[in-house]
């Protein structure tokens, strides 16, 4: 039963955590989208272009913080096939952003 | 970058995820076609941005799922290894891989799309697993059948196999890869629809990252691309996740079969060097 109920508030958490996440970063991206339309000429360009990088910064982020929160949970409930997962996930994923860093196209 | 432009981003987003809402499908393979075909954009930043807003459009949608309990999350974080080690794969080929092979590439997968949307999907028979020790079976509750539905996972190699492939067109075409996805997940690992549904959507957010974050710090990613074309999908998608079908499905579905086989053959053109569109830039 208490197992049941600790999936479900997993769930309930993943949900709020990727919901929120996608809400501020469209907001942030919107900002930045009205703020080139509004200004015109773009005076402040950098700023907006700023904003709208943030917000798609932050969209790309969410997936992988939803990783890591799944990580969290399994490591606490000793379940270490899955927390297995999620840390090669995250593994990959570092190294990935390595490749972008350190090479040029 | 003229107003003009974002406008038409965003519009150009916005609609077809709108449509592709409607009829329950992810619309993210238009997006490169469109931009790179209509919009006159590089196919590198066509790219760059179509993964932003697969991960916008995954995230957003993942919500419901979760709170119906559809989604199987056990089973997405073990076949989410093989798809982000697809997706780094991709990462580490897109450099060397020529731009008129993405596009020979893109407009075959278009055509795979157009045949599988052809099809109705076929709901696998159900038999003992010899998956059983990896416990990712699990049970959703199904209002049409009535009460808990348990299932069982199969073939949980095949399934890796095909994720790895799906990661591996993600990374280099900007795809959420349903393509590879539905095959993998309904007839590999024989997973009942909405479960099917459910997960992959949930999983195509975080293979998309594993290679949106290199493109990112390369600066692959432009942002008066990517963000309007994020903002009007997510809108769109939202959007048509509530609009009850007036057309009938099967019409637009077969709208959809053309638009895609249409869209084929021009990249596959396009890759020979053929151009038939007009340019808007």
């Amino acid at each position: 039963m208490s197992v049941v109920l600790d999936e479900r508030r997993l769930e309930d958490r993943l949900a709020r955590l990727l919901w929120l996440g996608t809400l501020s970063g469209c907001a942030l991206i919107g900002a930045g989208l009205l703020w080139t339309l509004a200004v015109h000429p773009p005076i402040s360009a950098h700023a907006a272009y700023a904003l709208m990088n943030a917000g798609i910064l932050l969209l790309i982020l969410l997936p992988i913080v939803r990783v890591g929160l799944m990580l969290s949970v399994f490591l606490r409930e000793r379940d270490l096939r899955f927390a297995t997962a999620a840390a090669a996930v995250l593994l990959i994923i570092a190294i990935s952003l390595a490749v972008g860093l350190w090479t040029r196209v | 970058m003229s107003i003009g432009l974002e406008l038409w981003l965003f519009g150009v987003a916005a609609g077809t995820s709108l449509l592709g809402g409607m009829l329950g499908m992810a619309s993210g393979v238009f997006i490169v076609p469109v931009l790179t075909l209509f919009g006159g954009l590089d196919i590198r930043s066509a790219i760059g941005a179509s993964l932003v807003s697969v991960i916008a459009c995954s995230c957003a949608s993942a919500a419901p799922f979760l709170h119906q309990r559809l989604t199987n999350i056990r089973l997405a974080i073990v076949l989410e290894t093989a798809t982000t080690l697809g997706a780094l794969t991709g990462v580490l080929l897109v450099g060397a891989i020529p731009t008129a092979f993405l596009f020979a590439l893109f407009g075959l997968v278009l055509l795979l799309s157009a045949v599988q949307m052809l099809r109705a999907r076929q709901q696998a028979q159900s038999a003992p697993s010899r998956w059983v020790a990896w416990q990712l079976d699990a049970s959703y509750p199904d209002a049409e059948l009535g009460g808990e539905v348990a299932y069982q996972v199969h073939r949980v190699p095949a399934g890796l196999g095909l994720m790895y492939l799906a990661g591996l067109l993600s990374a280099l075409l900007g795809i959420g890869s349903g393509v590879l996805k539905v095959p993998a997940m309904d007839t590999a690992l024989r997973l009942p629809i909405k479960v099917s549904s459910a997960t992959s959507n949930f999983m195509i957010g975080v293979t998309a990252a594993a290679s949106a974050i290199a493109y990112f710090v390369r600066g692959i990613i432009s942002a008066p691309i990517a963000a309007p074309v994020a903002l009007g999908s997510v809108l769109g998608a939202l959007l048509g996740a509530r609009i009850l079908l007036r057309v009938p499905s099967t019409r637009l579905r077969l709208m959809f079969v053309l638009a895609l086989a249409a869209l084929a053959i021009e990249m596959i053109l396009n890759a020979f060097g053929v151009t038939l569109t007009h340019r808007l830039s």
